[in-house]
């Protein structure tokens, strides 16, 4: 280590060995990790954080963790869930925090920034304008615009407007070698699409630095619209009818959550129409539903859209509390729903098991589970929840990520997941990433 | 919580789980602010000046909570009485106000040297009512144009010379003069009817010690001036005092028009000065004065000493003498 921190004082890198540095970036959100702190104990440490502020900056640390073999770990605001980046070798934290430039060109209605972004100012500094980013995932406050891209993040809108991968217009990455990796800029392009290697990556092919994303006018016109149901068929089967309508949101809550949430055991559902015709889509979608239209749902839902404050105080009371994201097709969607609220009630310690479907597409839906659990023993209550939940999902004809990733978490269903492309990810990797030193651990 | 939400969740959870919860459900709500503000993901992020112009993690809210709950002692002074946490937090937790309370002063012979560097004697005048100018008043050379103002208003006040600080920096850092400096204000103040500052942190600590405090707003009388003004909400006067529309309509009645930066009224962005971040830290309280300087596109208006040092903006009685 001690030659790494000699290179990186001459190639006039800032880092940092101090013990508030390295406690700083020594995990991500994983429940297991905060329980850990709890115990005032770090899940790992990196032997040195290093804040790079230019993409030539990013390449210098590669080039020399890479001559070095020196593990690599990518952090950019450390909101996500699937024990990814935890420096479990030591090695190197790299915070892409210092790659932090927005240019806004209106006319093309693009953004590029620095990967360290953090997105809800980027937000900010569009509805200023006049504008919207659109991609509004929970963790927008929190979360940077290259942790997006690198987890294949979903946000609320996605309905309307689309997935990360589908709000990018180009991107700049460096390789573990240090190679700095451009293409032309376009709107769209035929042959292979090589940035979409980077796209719920996770750090392992190397850093993102660089994104540009498309950017849509604040909608001047919007209408909200919520309904209750009897059952998750009945719900589900609305927001499939109204899918031809092109809302920008729709969500499905189970009862539990529609109890939590709204003060009723009915199921829901929440839906909104954006933009020139919200009113005639919201007109036509009222007279198809099946449902019973109810007053402001969605509303509430939009107030308390970014209160999390439930985990931290339960969290500190020792609940362990996660959520499962899995996309399904239509077809077997309420069954699966079952199977896995189900199959996490039926561990012993679980609290409450509850799901709502948040992202919507022609061919299926994603369904989102929350479970809180007060176990005698945290790590084996978890992984019991984990192994039943995801088994049970399969079992049904749903997959093991929607939108957070794999990480460490979910690496044991890998090969349920790609199939045979798996070990076409791993020679990906071995051509990249010679050395092995990306996120040693994580998707492998 | 809902309490048909419990009886299901009870209803459905199974008998040695029900047990444990019994024990565990008095206390929900409980637990330290240090330790809950750790569990968050930092959701106020993305607001937070010091996090924004350092770009380390270290010293974002939640972190400095981490680094707080492990006994660190140094990233728990990188931050500033802005309450952008506060203002972004579900459960309202101020980070500094947590923070503060773990500080032992180390950083007191700095603050005291400052102090002595820019304190001044004022002449005394009598008077009903105190303006009290505060530490920073005195430091960014407001202290005259603020009485010229005054005078040229009529307004009729006193001023004191017993006491320069409302002792903030010291209470800030966790050095106990602060409390000496609290008793004097109080004393002194208590032989006014009320006291006015031109600063936003000093009303605010006063107020904080009961005493009768207002920003020196309120007694300023609007006049033509005419033109376009960035108004940059000083972070205490919008979050503290809540003063977010006296001072437009105040500027709206010496015809200026303002303009709206995307980090406006409450959810403003600090300027960096505040506090006693630029007195430990003085380049990365540049580097937040340096991007919200960007964020202003007209001539830059605000109503806090250290907001008009660090944007190189005028102070509301600044603006007014040029007309007066
Ligand atoms: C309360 C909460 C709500 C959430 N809501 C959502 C949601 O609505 N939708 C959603 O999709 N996710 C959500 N997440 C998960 C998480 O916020 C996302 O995965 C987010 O995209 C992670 O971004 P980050 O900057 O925090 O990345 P990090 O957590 O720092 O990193 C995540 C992974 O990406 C890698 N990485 C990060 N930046 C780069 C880069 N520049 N180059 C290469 N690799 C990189 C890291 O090494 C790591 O493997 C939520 C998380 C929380 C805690
Ligand atoms: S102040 Fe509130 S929102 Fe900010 S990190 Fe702490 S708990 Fe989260």
């Amino acid at each position: 280590m001690s030659r790494v921190l000699e290179e990186l004082k001459s190639a006039g890198i800032a880092f940092s060995t101090d013990y508030e540095d390295l406690i700083a970036h020594c995990k991500d959100f994983n429940p297991l990790h905060q329980l850990k702190l709890i115990e005032k104990k770090t899940p790992a440490l990196p032997e040195v954080v290093v804040f790079p502020k230019s993409i030539e900056e990013v390449s210098e640390v590669l080039k020399i963790a890479n001559a070095l073999r020196i593990p690599v770990y990518v952090f950019g605001g450390a909101s996500g869930v699937i024990d990814s980046a935890t420096p479990y070798e030591g090695g190197i934290a790299l915070s892409t925090l210092g790659l932090d430039w927005i240019e806004i060109e209106e006319e093309n209605r693009t953004v590029t920034c620095g990967a360290g972004v953090v997105g809800g100012r980027l937000e900010k500094i569009l509805n200023h304008r006049g504008y919207s980013l659109r991609h509004i995932p929970q963790s927008l406050y929190c979360s940077t615009v290259g942790g997006w891209v690198a987890t294949a993040s979903s946000g609320q809108f996605s309905t309307g407007y689309g997935n990360i991968e589908d709000l990018i217009v180009s991107l700049k990455a460096v390789l573990p070698n240090g190679e700095i990796l451009e293409e032309r800029k376009t709107p769209r392009r035929a042959g292979v699409d090589l940035k979409r290697l980077f796209v719920g990556s996770e750090g392992l092919f190397g850093v993102i630095a660089e994104v540009t994303m498309k950017f849509f006018e604040l909608p001047k016109e919007s209408v909200k619209l919520s309904f209750e149901y009897d059952s998750i068929e009945s719900a589900l089967e609305d927001a499939k009818r109204f899918l031809s309508l092109k809302p920008a949101l729709m969500r499905v809550f189970d009862d539990e959550e529609t109890l939590r949430y709204f003060d009723s055991e009915a199921f829901s559902m929440i839906a909104i129409f954006e933009g020139n015709g919200a009113k005639e889509s919201g007109m036509i979608a009222r007279s198809i539903s099946k449902g019973k239209e109810v007053e402001g749902y969605t509303d509430i839902w939009l107030e308390k859209r970014f209160d999390v404050s439930d985990i931290s105080k339960i969290g500190v009371l020792g609940f362990v509390f996660d959520t499962i994201e899995v996309s399904c097709f239509w077809k077997p969607a309420a069954k699966l729903y079952r199977a896995v609220i189900e199959a996490i009630r039926r561990v012993e310690g679980t609290v409450t098991a509850s799901a709502h479907a948040s992202h919507f597409y022609e061919s299926g839906l994603c369904f989102y589970f929350t479970f809180a659990g007060f176990p005698a023993n945290a790590e084996g209550y978890y992984s019991e929840v984990w192994k039943r939940a995801i088994k049970a999902s399969l079992e049904n004809g749903g997959n093991t990520t929607h939108h957070h990733g794999i990480g460490r978490l979910r690496r044991a269903w890998m090969g349920e997941e790609f199939g045979s492309f798996l070990p076409l990810l791993k020679e990906l990797k071995f051509l990249i990433d010679r050395n092995n030193i990306m996120n040693r651990g994580v998707l492998q | 919580m809902n309490p048909k939400l419990i009886m299901r969740i009870l209803s459905q959870t199974d008998m040695k789980t029900k047990l444990r919860l019994a024990k565990v459900i008095p206390k929900l709500g409980s637990g330290d602010e240090i330790a809950k503000c750790m569990l968050c993901p930092n959701m106020c992020l993305y607001a937070c000046p010091v996090f924004d112009a350092e770009r380390r993690l270290t010293v974002s809210p939640s972190v400095k909570s981490r680094i707080a709950y492990f006994g660190g002692n140094e990233a728990i002074y990188h931050c500033l009485p802005c309450d952008a946490c506060k203002e972004n937090c579900r459960m309202e937790i101020s980070v500094n106000d947590s923070l503060r309370k773990l500080r032992n002063g180390k950083y007191g012979d700095k603050i005291d040297g400052w102090l002595k560097k820019i304190s001044k004697r004022t002449e005394e005048r009598d008077g009903r009512i105190l303006y009290f100018p505060g530490c920073r008043t005195f430091e960014f050379g407001l202290f005259e144009k603020n009485v010229e103002c005054l005078e040229k208003l009529g307004i009729d006040f006193a001023l004191t010379s017993e006491i320069v600080c409302c002792g903030m920096p010291y209470y800030e850092i966790g050095d106990k003069r602060y409390m000496e400096y609290f008793s004097r204000l109080k004393k002194v103040a208590s032989g006014y009817e009320r006291v006015i500052s031109s600063c936003p942190h000093c009303v605010s600590v006063m107020r904080e010690l009961g005493i009768r405090a207002e920003h020196l707003l309120t007694v300023l009388r609007p006049l033509k001036i005419g033109g376009t003004v960035s108004y940059h909400d000083p972070c205490l006067m919008a979050r503290k005092l809540c003063l977010v529309e006296e001072p437009r309509d105040f500027l709206k009645a010496c015809s200026l028009e303002i303009a709206e930066p995307a980090f406006s009224k409450k959810q403003t962005a600090c300027c960096g000065y505040g506090g006693v971040y630029r007195l430990l830290y003085p380049e990365n309280a540049e580097k937040i004065a340096e991007r919200r300087r960007k964020q202003l596109e007209f001539e830059v208006v605000t109503a806090c000493p250290a907001c008009s040092a660090a944007l190189r903006g005028k102070d509301l009685a600044e603006l007014l003498l040029e007309v007066l």
